[in-house]
């Protein structure tokens, strides 16, 4: 009977975790034929940072040499640990340490009639700063970056930009960007995450739960203990 | 006593390690948020100590760093395509003018490349000295300009191997000269002297302009080679990928 029950909660417990578990991951830049840097940022302060490049092909013999990249995997795997190592020297740069701080990079290649696309990504660990109900995202933007190139940047789902240092050129709701020139010394930008996704996901999920935490998956310690003392004192009725 | 003591003893025992067992996973996941924070919190001493390192030993803001990564980065991409380019349009070329030709155009684009590079690495300078850009700014620019200048020197020695193979008197004919091209080349490894090699790789590691490695062979797009073509796409692939890795024509022009 103890032992049914233990299960029976601890099942409970468990399914309850995976439900309400946000659904975290940066989402990497959609296909674009646009040059930009994407920073696509999570709920956690990770991002997905993305350098999009764009070549004009003007011959036949180009676009056949640009398809030869897109299809040599050796080439794309040169490409892209060369573009980990050096955003990995620019985390420490800017002051983030440790072997996970750059990690899951990849390189994505695509032509079409006239153009061709280079994108290479990096997961970018706490790149932005957890502050509060807030995500507060400055370097490697606020120091002497400059932009060649769009600077986008996409928040968690359903959240919104609180404020920026810079006016954005674009600010849509689901992502912020700036043109390419613009001086973006002193760059900060906060995003609210009080309408994030995760939120609304949590409290749809945990209709009891309103101050799940959404930094932590699951149901968070409080339920966790709460959960282990109910266990605990049924046991110890039953036992008794 | 004793066995009476034993029996409240053993309901004790099963009471107080109840408690126990509660204190103990408590305390645990107690320890999980204090252990994060504490973590965070190195990691946070670390990050300062980082900063202070990387402004005493580096005067490259991490801005200033990430601008000369992605001009690295577009560079040496540049470079892969045009290698690329030269290689399948001579590979395609149905006849030795016509191979002596696209080398002749790519002496010209090299040529105009190197004075590019020598001009904007003077402009640079100038800018340094005078005050009208910052140490880091300085180079970010010059790491750039380094992966360029590795495409244009290894341009020179796909043009040059490729020349080699050719008639003489149909190098002649357009004025090309082995020698010439091998001077181009020696140019463009010594613009800038050493200081640039080791600015670039304070900026974006150690293979900056190296050649990308790959597996590519040019040929005819969709394999529909005349004899000449395929023969000399079997040669120079060869060559083009033992020698010549990152040499173009950097004629993929990248979109601003």
């Amino acid at each position: 009977m103890y032992s049914r029950l233990v299960v029976a909660i601890v099942a409970v417990v468990l399914a309850g975790s995976l439900v309400v578990t946000p659904a975290a991951g940066a989402t990497a830049v959609e296909n674009t034929d646009e040059p930009m840097v994407h920073v696509a940022v999570d709920s956690d302060g990770d991002a997905t940072v993305s350098l999009v490049s764009v070549y004009d092909l003007t011959d036949d013999d180009e676009q056949a040499a640009f398809e030869s990249v897109a299809e040599d995997e050796e080439a794309q795997g040169d490409m892209r640990d060369r573009f980990a190592d050096r955003m990995e020297s620019v985390a420490e740069n800017a002051g983030y340490e440790g072997e996970d701080v750059i990690d899951d990079s990849s390189v994505e290649i695509h032509s079409e009639e006239g153009h061709g696309v280079v994108t290479l990504s990096v997961s970018w660990g706490s790149l932005a700063e957890i502050d509060g109900e807030t995500l507060v995202l400055t370097e490697p933007f606020a120091s002497g970056f400059e932009l060649d190139r769009q600077l986008v940047i996409t928040g968690p789902d359903g959240t919104a930009i609180e404020s920026a240092s810079h006016d954005p050129d674009v600010d849509d709701g689901a992502h912020v960007s700036w043109d390419a020139g613009t001086d973006l010394d002193g760059f900060e930008l906060t995003i609210s995450l009080e309408d994030s996704e995760s939120d609304t996901v949590t409290e749809t999920e945990s209709e009891d739960d309103e101050e799940t935490a959404d930094e932590v998956p699951g149901f968070g310690i409080g339920a966790a203990l709460v959960a282990l003392v109910a266990i605990l004192g049924i046991g110890a009725r039953l036992t008794g | 006593m004793y066995i009476r003591g034993q029996a409240i003893g053993t309901t004790a025992m099963k009471r107080l390690g109840t408690i126990l067992m509660a204190l103990v996973l408590v305390a645990a996941l107690a320890a999980i948020p204090l252990g994060a924070t504490a973590a965070l919190a190195d990691n946070g001493e670390d990050n300062s100590n980082d900063n202070a390192d990387a402004a005493e030993n580096n005067s490259v803001e991490p801005g200033e760093q990430l601008t000369g990564v992605v001009g690295v980065q577009d560079a040496e991409i540049d470079g892969e395509v045009s290698d690329r380019t030269f290689g399948i349009k001579v590979a395609n070329a149905a006849s030795d003018e016509a191979k002596a030709d696209i080398v002749g155009d790519r002496l010209d684009e090299i040529e105009q490349q190197l004075e590019a590079h020598e001009a904007e690495l003077e402009e640079l300078d100038e800018a340094r000295e005078n005050g009208t850009i910052s140490e880091g700014e300085y180079r970010a620019e010059v790491a750039k300009i380094t992966a360029e200048k590795a495409n244009t020197e290894r341009a020179a020695e796909q043009a040059g191997a490729t020349a080699g193979e050719l008639p003489e008197d149909v190098l002649e004919e357009r004025g090309i000269n082995v020698e010439a091209i091998q001077e181009l080349q020696e140019n463009a490894s010594e613009l800038g002297g050493p200081e640039t090699a080791e600015i670039a790789q304070s900026i974006a590691g150690e293979n900056v302009g190296n050649g990308v490695a790959g597996d590519f062979e040019p040929g005819p797009p969709g394999g529909i080679p005349g004899d000449d073509a395929a023969d000399a796409s079997s040669d120079d692939g060869d060559d083009d990928e033992d020698e010549d890795r990152g040499a173009g024509n950097n004629s993929a022009d990248q979109r601003p």
